[in-house]
């Protein structure tokens, strides 16, 4: 499954952000993130990331970001959430 | 502490802060080259910018945003301070005072329009190329951004705008780390669960601290709950940084203004940070995750400083704001530390120390009526009762720059309606007085302060002229003197004019025609009522209502003024003020039965008249002769209603005072004592009276009436003046 992230990932995108990761997770298949449209990105969205991260590893599928834009890659090694974008 | 009583502080600081401006603008007006300083003038922008997104004040935030775009340019050296550049600055400051007064009273913004096309032109039109198209690119929200938050849509453009820097400053830090290593700072950030409330964006914090050079070594994720279970509106990270010793314990505190609790620093080489306020226990198995062990690139100190040894340096957890300003810069230096408490809390300790002195002068009485006077346990008592009295009024004590930084502003305006040029001149601002007293001191200091330039100082082409300098000078200072304080506002202007001042009294009736005044006397009638010298009416000052205010102002604070003037050299006025009015110099006098307190800030002398010393006029009325001059004599008894009391002004004791309607001698019956008392509130405790200014509870346990002696002679104004006309 392919999620493409939204350009802006302020805390009020947070909760829609959550909602959809907790069905796509649900599903049990692996994830596969579109990072490349993202121009901002907060605190809120980034433990949303990092959770789903950890709960795709603990269930056992994939679950990636790719192309991350130039603010998201940014964002995530100032929060030392880079491993993030790797993962 | 709810909401209203953070955006309470976030004023005080707005206040701080722009007390602080004004020192860096004098700094900068002086020819201060110090990058430091235009540094700190940005910074207390943007902390007011910060403040202003996070409590909703959108115009405010609007304003420093323009206003900080240009301080950046200045700070980061792409435009040149020049006279200009500075001159809209401070123009712009000024603003600000205004933009932040109204957010905090709730009124309309200001007019900023025309303010901000300035500052936009300053940005675009002397900066580089390359400055115009940041400032350009800050504004322009998309549409998803316009649905949040300003706040939000800010800070991220500001994000945004300044992530080029956040990366270059995080390897220069990368570069420090033998410095973090050896007497660095290691700081714990972990935002409050609510952090995000208000739209805050902890990462902003994140970034300010990258930009001091400081370097993310570890993230948090402990308490990151598993996806389900996470709420998306609570703040769950934590992150550790490492900050080079070179940079200020105060700077990386001032990253944490609005968020006070949330964060632990500590010195390298010190005792491992305490826990930070309410973290939560780790417990879920994600920190065993790789996320977690992956540390941020390059930093191998990271795992080795936390072990560092040697528990001599000092852990701080949770910082102080200090408002101090006057704290050493070094790092090495002790932390100011200060804690801002309600003033409620402390006036109710101002008034039990009060009591205290009261109860331990009425236990000395007793224990001296049963001859047990001289035990060294009562003289040990007194005296730490005096210690523990000025100790708490030391408390509510202020510098008094907290008013001579409004005084800059005051002068500019001027210089912009008069025309003239003037050189301000301040001392003893650090010189500390009693909260009350630093609070009612400003309108009279501002009238004064007008008064110099508008009445004191000529027009540059007259000064030229007259030989001096085309600017001129005004001088502010304070200083302790005889416990009291004494702030003299001075300039090198033309000096009074008696013959004009006398002139205009005459024409006014304030006094006779065949009048004959000393300079002191005739210098003291641009205090009368309804004196004016000014030709016209201006609106800066001449309304004639000023000086007389001005008197009557500092008289309400137990204080007077005095002037010295010399035509053609200046003129200088010194308000000498009581350092507290909590507790007042009086002497101690009785009327029939009735003990009272007269306060020694109006008494000239005191006096038992000689034979034909007294003119009796009238059936009641009387003056007595004090060297020439007749002064009519006050029978308190009467005024106060107090029965069986001397009523011959040659058996009893006249206190010569100075009051709003000149000199009055108080007729009392004897006197008693000198001393200091603890004034209690008549308003507060009883109802007012007119002629009595408060009480206080004397050694004894009964209770004295203080004298309003302003209110007094004013109550016998009409008929002394009659008198006075009488016999002259």
């Amino acid at each position: 499954m392919s999620i493409a992230l939204p350009s802006v990932l302020d805390t009020a995108t947070a909760s829609v952000l959550h909602s959809t990761f907790c069905d796509a997770i649900g599903r049990d298949e692996a994830l596969l993130i579109d990072g490349s449209a993202v121009e901002r990105v907060g605190q809120a969205c980034l433990q949303v990331l990092a959770a789903a991260t950890v709960q795709a590893q603990r269930s056992g599928f994939a679950f990636r970001i790719d192309e991350p834009s130039a603010p998201l890659a940014e964002m995530a090694k100032l929060a030392g959430l880079d491993s993030l974008l790797s993962a | 502490m709810d909401i209203a009583e953070i955006q309470q502080i976030f004023f005080q600081e707005c206040d701080e802060g722009l007390a602080g401006m004004e020192v860096g603008f004098a700094a900068l007006r002086g020819g201060d080259k110090d990058p430091e300083t235009i540094n700190s003038v940005f910074r207390c922008v943007h902390s007011i910018k910060g403040g202003a997104g996070a409590f909703g004040h959108e115009r405010l935030q609007a304003y420093t945003h323009q206003y900080e775009t240009l301080l950046d340019l200045v700070r980061s050296g792409s435009l040149d301070l020049t006279p200009e550049l500075l001159d809209l600055l401070l123009s712009a400051f000024d603003l600000l005072a205004d933009h932040v007064a109204a957010s905090r009273d709730g009124d309309d913004a200001p007019n900023d329009a025309s303010m901000l096309e300035r500052l936009t032109a300053a940005c675009t039109g002397d900066a580089p190329a390359s400055a115009p198209q940041r400032a350009a690119e800050a504004p322009a929200p998309s549409a998803a951004a316009s649905a949040a938050p300003v706040v939000a849509g800010d800070d991220f453009d500001d994000l945004m705008m300044m992530l080029d820097d956040v990366v270059p400053a995080a390897n220069e830090a990368a570069a420090d780390l033998d410095d973090v290593a050896d007497g660095g700072w290691r700081l714990e950030y972990r935002p409050a669960a609510d952090a995000f409330d208000n739209g805050s964006e902890p990462l902003l914090l994140l970034r300010e601290l990258v930009r001091l050079g400081g370097t993310v070594t570890h993230c948090d994720l402990s308490t990151l709950p598993a996806l389900p279970a996470l709420d998306p509106d609570q703040a769950y990270l934590g992150w550790t940084l490492m900050l080079p010793g070179k940079v200020q314990e105060d700077d990386i505190r001032a990253v944490f203004e609005f968020a006070e609790s949330c964060f632990t620093l500590v010195r390298n080489g010190g005792p491992e940070p305490l826990p930070v306020a309410d973290m939560p226990v780790a417990e879920t198995p994600v920190a065993a995750t790789p996320i977690v062990a992956a540390p941020v690139a390059d930093t191998p100190v990271a795992e080795a400083a936390p072990q560092a040894p040697a528990p001599t340096s000092r852990a701080v957890q949770t910082p102080a704001p200090a408002p101090v300003e006057d704290a050493p810069k070094a790092a090495s230096a002790p932390a100011a530390q200060t804690i801002r408490v309600d003033l409620g809390k402390l006036d109710r300790l101002v008034n039990l120390v009060g009591e205290l002195v009261i109860t331990q002068a009425m236990l000395a009485q007793r224990l001296l009526e049963k001859e047990f006077g001289t035990v060294a346990e009562l003289v040990d008592l007194e005296h730490l009762t005096r210690e523990l009295q000025e100790s708490t009024m030391a408390i509510r004590a202020q510098p008094m720059k907290t008013v001579f930084s409004r005084v800059p502003r005051i002068i500019r305006e001027l210089e912009g309606e008069t025309g003239k040029r003037v050189r301000l001149e301040i001392e003893g601002e650090m010189t500390e007085v009693d909260k009350t007293v630093v609070e009612r001191i400003g309108e009279p200091l501002t009238h004064l302060i007008r008064n110099a330039v508008d009445h004191g100082l000529e027009m540059p082409d007259d000064r030229v002229a007259a030989g001096k300098p085309e600017e001129g000078v005004v001088r502010l200072s304070a200083a302790h003197h005889s416990g009291r304080i004494v702030i003299t506002v001075a300039d090198d202007g033309r000096g009074i004019d008696r013959t004009r001042v006398l002139a205009r009294a005459i024409e006014r009736g304030i006094v006779h025609a065949d009048a004959v005044l000393s300079d002191e006397e005739i210098d003291n009638l641009i205090f009368a009522p309804g004196f004016s010298t000014a030709a016209s009416v201006s609106n800066i000052s001449g309304r004639g209502v000023g000086m007389d205010v001005v008197r009557k102002n500092v008289q309400a604070l137990g204080g007077r003024v005095g002037i010295q003037s010399r035509m053609g050299s200046g003129s200088s006025f010194s308000l000498s003020l009581p350092l507290t009015l909590a507790v007042l110099d009086g002497m101690i006098v009785t009327v029939g039965e009735q003990v009272l307190v007269i306060p020694l800030s109006h008494i000239v002398e005191s006096l038992r008249p000689g034979a034909g010393m007294i003119k009796r006029l009238g059936p009641t009325g009387s003056l007595i002769d004090v060297r020439g001059t007749y002064v009519p004599i006050l029978p308190v008894a009467n005024s106060l209603g107090i029965i069986q009391h001397e009523s011959n002004p040659e058996r009893g004791v006249l206190i010569v005072v100075e009051s709003d309607q000149g000199q009055a001698a108080l007729l009392v019956d004897s006197i008693q004592d000198q001393r200091q008392v603890v004034v209690k509130s008549l308003d507060a405790n009883y109802q007012p009276i007119a002629g009595v200014a408060g009480a206080t509870i004397l050694g004894n346990g009964r209770v004295a009436l203080i004298v309003d002696v302003d209110a007094l002679a004013s109550q016998e104004r009409v008929a002394a003046r009659s008198l006075r006309a009488a016999a002259a």
